[in-house]
């Protein structure tokens, strides 16, 4: 009999062996899928159940709050006082579809967090808390953007040439964050729905991306301003050539000759083909340049690589490489005018026009100034850097002038007031295939000048084939511009003798 | 030792408090208090009624019920009315418990007493076991029928009628011993075992399919088969009786399943837990479970600061290990799971060390039931079985069961106590004395031809 006791405590022991490796197979091997299963919803219970950080516009204004749930089966309630006018900036902290935005790229700061130990007592208990977040958005600047779309698709860009703080971006479509972080499940659930449709756009933009960061356009004759520079730093010679004044190039390669905008007829130099914006002249300068310096310039502006923005799912604009213009002559063409096979953001091109205003360096973008722990201790702040140094100070001294004269007398002739000394250029890419049905219209801008501050990106595609950059971009181009340049004097961004209403 | 555990108890507590309050506990003379006086009871008890037992006992269950009430407490706060909070009722049962355990102590003075009280424990435990069927006191929890409402109060009679039961079984075998082990029937000319002595295994069977059907409690009636089954191969040696036992069992466990909606349910949750129609429904008790498991990792989340409360059903009974596993991690998980081998181990070993086949078979069906009942659960929260509605003895919350089992405590104590005072030498130690100042006649059953005579049932 003793020796079958035994026994039983050998089964026994085994037994319970079996629950010690169950244990460590579910607490540690398996624990991080566990955690991270759909149906759990303890990290999003964790989340919402402590405070969260608020999100400040630059003059103080709250972006994101938390405040105690009064109903509901969360301890805290997010909410956004500006709505769809800041979702794609802000994000949001959904409980069931996650974080996007700032809520996602500053999560570590604004979630509830253990401060480092103040007294004996915390060390044992830490305390938590969370942090404060400055962005260098305008509300004033974003809700004038909003206003200038008037509800068409597009998006507005607005930089600090010198520092690469974002003063404002905005886009429609938007979306309104506050049912997309309700407590009720099935709003949540009906928001995520309509965020994410497609098809409830004409143009099939989702409204949880964003048009401003997320999105490509052809950017058409602004891309000039990148052969412009190819050719000041990579072949200066060629800024002297004078270039045939013809209706139509004939490609190498092809039988379909490229035509100038409403089959009108220009030539001359650089400094002459950019105000009126020839695509002839321009197409063959391309030519000229060859693929490897034209896209060894298009990388020099961050082309074909993601912007160092601080938020997530920051698109990268897409520039043909050298080989592929060499190879198809034609593309090489396109390119050089910013047709076919070039895809870029509005803050690509912002920050194409912030790098020639900025003496040919393109500082890195930003959105977040400082963030600031409970106590006003700043834990992080940013240091403005150069991300790209795009071209030479002299090339960008001599391209200046020149896109001064396209506001001057060239495409952009009459968006600005005459007193506003600013650098800009149009782009009306077509766009449809292979028909052509409609245009993306852009426009690009910097000042004021001699000393530029601000930066400006306008797009607003799926125009009518009659749109142009200077007539549909222009006007909302002009009060952004007024506006920028009226926030960095701290004066009103509208509604005063120099500003839109 | 229990110096020891209770500041283990008392510093978690201490951490609850301060991890719930932010700051440290205000009036604490009530806690310390209550858990030394406990233990000091237990302790000055034994001392005076069984003081040779094995000192294993008392610190491992004070630490399992002192950790079990940690984590009530962490869901029952003590605010409000406190007439139904359970960390408050789980401190009476405790201190019940206790008085229980004395007076087990105090009047089963020998072992042989309860051998002699055979058929009428047996008599007690269908009475018990078939209670919960009375129209009028009877009570349905959860689709179970487990429960007595006597004046209020909610008794579950299987946990007193298992010890009852398995205090049968080993009298019973304790007596039949020879009849069930040595072949007399003859069928032909070969000598078959007597298939009369073998009735009980199949009224036992029977009696607990009445249990599942009627009562709808596999955990019981899987608990009393196997602690039956394992006496009847320790008192035989016979694998025939495995063999023929886990056949009844399979053949019973597959007519419940098709039999008994509940049973067929329960099979299905811990096939494929992650079915997405379950686990919204009747899976999610076990899949929220393991996400408890999971949240706690190695260190666990810290008491007060787990979530399982929130997410899954039961959280003071059949899932408690979860809680414990959420907020204690892997680490109070595992000294959980250690506590119960040592309380089988101590418990088995009073086992082989006692004076009668009787004794020796009631401590295996206590301990046995203990181990087997927390292995039970244990699996069942972590899906290696499927999830049987039985309680983590001392740890879970509930009266009945702490009692039951403070009382089974005080019968394991008393066997203890019962061994002879100085341990037999084994036969290793012997050879290495190697004189012939053997002290055979003592014991005389551990003779040098035990391993030669291995087949002959002892």
């Amino acid at each position: 009999m003793g020796r079958r006791i035994q026994g039983l405590a050998v089964v026994m022991a085994l037994l319970f062996s079996l629950i010690l490796i169950q244990l460590v197979n579910i607490q540690v091997v398996r624990a991080p899928s566990l955690n991270n299963s759909p149906y759990n919803a303890r990290a999003a219970q964790i989340d919402q159940d402590h405070p969260r950080g608020e999100i400040l516009a630059a003059n103080g204004a709250p972006l994101a709050i938390s405040n105690k749930a009064t109903s509901g089966s969360y301890l805290y309630q997010r909410s956004y006082p500006f709505g769809p006018l800041f979702s794609q900036v802000v994000g949001i902290d959904s409980p069931i579809y996650g974080k996007y935005g700032l809520e996602a790229s500053y999560d570590g700061y604004l979630k509830s967090h253990t401060l480092d130990p103040e007294t004996i007592g915390q060390l044992l208990v830490p305390k938590s808390g969370t942090d404060t977040i400055t962005t260098t958005v305008s509300v004033g600047l974003q809700a004038l953007a909003a206003k200038e779309l008037a509800g068409r698709d597009g998006a507005v860009v607005v930089l600090d040439t010198r520092t690469g703080a974002v003063l404002a971006m905005y886009s429609n479509p938007t979306y309104k964050p506050g049912p997309l972080v309700n407590p009720s499940p099935a709003v949540e659930a009906t928001a995520w729905k309509q965020a994410t449709c497609r098809a409830c756009n004409d143009h099939g933009f989702a409204a949880l991306t964003s048009l401003a960061y997320q999105f490509t356009f052809a950017p058409g004759s602004t891309s000039k301003v990148v052969t412009s520079a190819a050719t000041f730093d990579l072949d200066p010679a060629l800024q002297y050539k004078d270039y045939p004044v013809i209706s139509a190039l004939n490609l190498p390669q092809s039988d379909k000759p490229l035509h100038n905008f409403a089959f009108g007829s220009c030539g001359g130099t650089l400094a002459i083909m950019l105000p009126p914006s020839c695509d002839t002249g321009f197409a063959a300068m391309g030519l000229d340049l060859g693929g490897s310096r034209l896209s060894t310039q298009a990388n020099r502006f961050g082309y074909n690589q993601v912007p160092p923005l601080d938020l997530p799912g920051v698109a990268a604009s897409s520039f043909p490489t050298a080989s592929e213009m060499n190879a198809n002559q034609p593309e090489l063409a396109y390119s050089a005018i910013g047709q076919q096979n070039v895809g870029t953001t509005a803050l690509q091109n912002a920050l194409i026009a912030a790098g020639v205003a900025n003496k040919g360096a393109v500082m890195a973008p930003h959105l977040v100034e400082q963030v600031r722990d409970q106590n006003g201790n700043a834990v992080y702040t940013w240091h403005p850097h150069i991300w790209k140094q795009a071209m030479s100070a002299g090339a960008a001294a001599l391209l200046t002038p020149i896109m001064e004269n396209v506001a001057a007398y060239g495409t952009a002739a009459g968006v600005f007031p005459y007193n506003l000394h600013v650098a800009a250029k149009t782009g009306t890419a077509q766009a449809g295939y292979p028909v052509v049905t409609n245009t993306h219209d852009w426009m690009i801008a910097f000042g004021p000048n001699p000393n530029p501050q601000v930066s400006v990106a306008v797009v607003i595609p799926w125009q009518p084939i009659s749109g142009t950059g200077a007539v549909v971009a222009g006007p909302v181009m002009r009060c952004m511009m007024e506006g920028a340049i009226a926030f960095e004097a701290h004066q009103p961004v509208s509604g005063t003798s120099t500003t839109c209403p | 030792m229990l110096a020891m555990v209770d500041a283990i108890v008392l510093a978690l507590w201490w951490t609850l408090r301060v991890s719930v309050t932010n700051h440290a506990p205000t009036s604490w003379m009530p806690m310390v208090l209550s858990v030394v006086g406990a233990s000091l009871i237990l302790h000055g008890a034994t001392r005076w009624l069984a003081p040779r037992a094995n000192p294993v006992f008392l610190p491992v269950i004070t630490l399992l019920n002192g950790i079990g009430f940690i984590v009530i407490l962490r869901w029952w706060p003590l605010s409000g009315a406190l007439g139904h909070n359970r960390a408050v009722l789980q401190a009476v049962w405790t201190a019940v418990g206790i008085v229980l355990y004395v007076a087990t102590l105090l009047f089963v003075r020998r072992s042989r007493d309860l051998d002699r009280l055979r058929s009428t424990a047996l008599l007690l435990a269908i009475v018990l076991m078939l209670s919960p069927l009375i129209p009028g006191i009877g009570e349905n929890v959860n689709g179970a029928r487990l429960w007595l409402n006597i004046g209020g109060f909610s008794v579950q009679p299987i946990e007193f009628a298992k010890i009852l039961l398995c205090l049968f079984f080993a009298s019973y075998f304790a007596e039949n011993r020879d009849i069930l082990s040595i072949p007399t029937a003859r069928i032909g000319n070969r000598l078959v075992l007597d298939p009369r002595p073998l009735l009980p295994i199949v009224a036992v069977w029977g009696l607990a399919m009445v249990v599942i059907g009627g009562e709808n409690d596999i955990g019981f009636a899987l608990l009393v088969f196997s602690v039956f089954i394992a006496l009847l191969w320790v008192t035989t040696g016979r694998a025939t009786y495995l063999v023929f036992g886990f056949g009844l069992f399979a053949a019973g466990a597959y007519v419940a399943t098709h039999l008994f909606p509940h049973v067929s349910a329960r099979v299905s949750v811990w096939l494929n837990p992650w079915s997405p129609n379950l686990i919204q429904g009747s899976g999610r008790q076990l899949v929220q479970g393991w996400f408890s498991l999971s949240a706690g990792g190695v260190a666990g989340t810290g008491l007060g600061q787990g979530l399982s409360g929130r997410y899954v059903t039961d959280i003071t009974t059949d899932m408690i290990f979860s809680s414990i596993g959420e907020e204690l991690g892997l680490i109070g998980a595992s000294v959980i799971v250690i506590c119960f081998v040592l309380y089988v181990g101590a418990g088995l070993r009073t086992a082989q060390r006692a004076r009668s086949a009787y004794s020796r078979l009631a401590a295996t069906a206590m301990t046995l039931i203990v181990g087997l009942q927390a292995f039970f659960i244990m699996a069942g929260v972590t899906r290696l079985l499927p999830l049987t509605g039985v309680e983590l003895p001392f740890v879970a919350y509930g009266g009945s069961t702490l009692m039951a089992n403070y009382i089974l405590t005080g019968i394991l104590m008393r066997i203890s106590d019962e061994e002879p005072g100085v341990p037999p030498l084994t036969e290793r130690e012997r050879q290495a004395a190697g004189t012939a100042f053997t002290p055979r006649a003592t014991t005389p059953r551990r003779g040098l031809g035990r391993r030669r005579g291995a087949a002959a049932p002892r």
